[in-house]
């Protein structure tokens, strides 16, 4: 059975390009950086500084603001600690409901702990957000709003450059979720305004286990400790080359071109609710949707015995599922190698899971 | 033939035994799937003997959890209340004749969970 993988949203596959740079380290270059007096360490941190450098450019922005974390999650976390420091009872942040929990929790926690508050900006029944919401709900008051740059289930561009310009008129900061949008289309975080960044190289086909975060006038070396992770560095390096290579302007017409055939399939098909909007403007290759009677589960299970990759449930936005979708939505997702006959097997593959499923 | 929804499963999901509110209770509990937000009540009725005279449940689910708790509640009548702390997974996966993932222990075992936690409550007291 030939596997076929729709759920590049979740995580990449690992080019053998990015694998290579890596697998080079390993072989002959490993050594812990920022610690020894020897070539062989001296060579390390060179890399470990040329992949930060490299990763910066790829988001046109400065090695020196691109710390290392984790994982997007913990890049947001690391944000939201150190702001959440400075606020208490009269501030607000603000969030959507579109937020990722990765994006949202840290200030729920936060603001139990030290009194603030934490308002859900909605959206509009085009599933986008309204500026005038933005305007409205913005105050003094205001110290943070948190959003993401691409939703992780409906697959739109969220207006981060507008909201920046807007937050800072009243002195808020803006913490961005980049992991659907770096590596995807093009991010420029001088045009986008925005104080702080977080995104992943495993959703841009470089290693788990190795994401950066930009940190508003914070260098790395605050935020670094123990020894660093100089191959996923390396990879992740090599994984931004390859797809300036490639092009990300190419690959976005791909990608509309694969999302535009898929959503009209998808319309066409009776008793399908798809969760975001219907065209192709101002969003990615995520697409969510509800079948009829058969709950997401069921659907992505069955698709999942004949080869077909997707996710289901709330895709840890349990508000904005509540909102639009109830139990949750199959979400489909493409990537650099996503194929259009790929996309036939999966509507073969949903023709089957909804015979096998169908409530009578 | 899918592996996990063979008949018996998917005959459960649609006309779920047991399903609906159930009078003279004498314990409940509600539990959620924090995967997906799926949510069932599971109910118990005693006989005067202490065994279990019979289960209910309410709410909404993928076929896996539907079908478990029907499961549950034709399988369980007649039985004492001391085989409740002990059942797991197995239990379900013989129930279903058919063995559950791990991605799916949540689905299959909701309506237990949602059974031991009211039992464990009930016993305390």
């Amino acid at each position: 059975m030939k596997t076929v993988y729709l759920d590049h949203a979740a995580t990449t596959f690992m080019p053998e390009r990015v694998l290579e740079a890596m697998v080079a380290f390993e072989r002959g270059g490993r050594a812990n950086a920022h610690r020894g007096l020897y070539p062989l360490a001296s060579r390390a941190t060179e890399a470990y500084e040329s992949a930060r450098q490299t990763v910066a450019s790829f988001v046109h922005a400065e090695a020196k603001d691109l710390v290392f974390t984790k994982s997007t999650t913990e890049g947001l976390n690391l944000v939201a600690r150190g702001v959440a420091e400075r606020l208490g009872p009269g501030d607000e942040v603000l969030v959507t409901i579109a937020d990722h929990h990765a994006s949202v929790l840290p200030w729920i926690v936060a603001a139990k702990e030290r009194g603030f508050t934490v308002r859900t900006l909605g959206l509009d029944d085009a599933y986008r957000l309204r500026m005038e919401d933005v305007r409205h709900t913005l105050s003094p008051r205001t110290r943070v709003i948190a959003m993401p740059l691409v939703s992780n289930v409906l697959g739109t561009v969220f207006p981060v450059a507008e909201v920046s310009q807007l937050a800072h008129e009243v002195g808020a900061i803006v913490v961005v979720d980049g992991a659907q949008a770096v590596g995807h289309i093009t991010v420029d975080v001088r045009e986008l305004g925005c104080d702080a960044l977080a995104f992943s190289a495993h959703k841009m086909y470089g290693m788990v286990e190795d994401a950066s975060t930009l940190v508003w006038k914070s260098g790395p070396e605050r935020f670094e400790g123990g020894t660093p992770n100089v191959t996923g560095a390396i990879g992740f390096a090599e994984a931004a080359r390859l797809l300036m290579d490639e092009g990300i302007d190419a690959r976005v017409r791909r990608e509309c071109e694969l999302t535009k055939y898929f959503l009209e399939r998808l319309s066409a098909d009776s008793g399908v609710e798809i969760i975001g909007p219907r065209t192709v403007d101002e969003r990615l290759g995520i697409v969510s949707f509800v079948q009829d009677g058969i709950h997401a589960h069921d659907l992505a299970h069955v698709l999942g015995e004949q080869g077909i990759c997707v996710r289901a449930g709330h895709h840890c936005v349990e508000p904005l599922a509540r909102r639009y979708c109830g139990s949750g939505s199959v979400r489909v997702s493409f990537g650099r190698e996503t194929t259009m006959e790929e996309l036939e097997a999966f509507f073969m593959a949903l023709e089957v899971a909804r015979m096998t499923l169908s409530y009578v | 033939m899918s592996d996990l929804y063979r008949e018996l499963l998917l005959d459960h999901a649609r006309h779920p035994r047991g399903f609906g509110l159930l009078a003279d209770t004498d314990f409940h509990s509600e539990q959620t799937n924090a995967s997906c937000g799926d949510r069932l009540d599971v109910a118990v009725r005693l006989a005067k003997d202490g065994c279990i005279s019979a289960v209910g449940f309410t709410g909404s689910g993928c076929a896996v959890t539907m079908a478990s708790a029907s499961l549950l509640c034709e399988s369980l009548p007649g039985k004492d209340t001391s085989v409740i702390p002990n059942m797991g997974l197995e239990d379900i996966e013989l129930l279903f004749g058919a063995p559950v993932t791990p991605m799916r222990t949540r689905c299959a075992l909701l309506a237990l969970r949602a059974l031991q936690h009211g039992y464990s409550v009930w016993n305390q007291h």
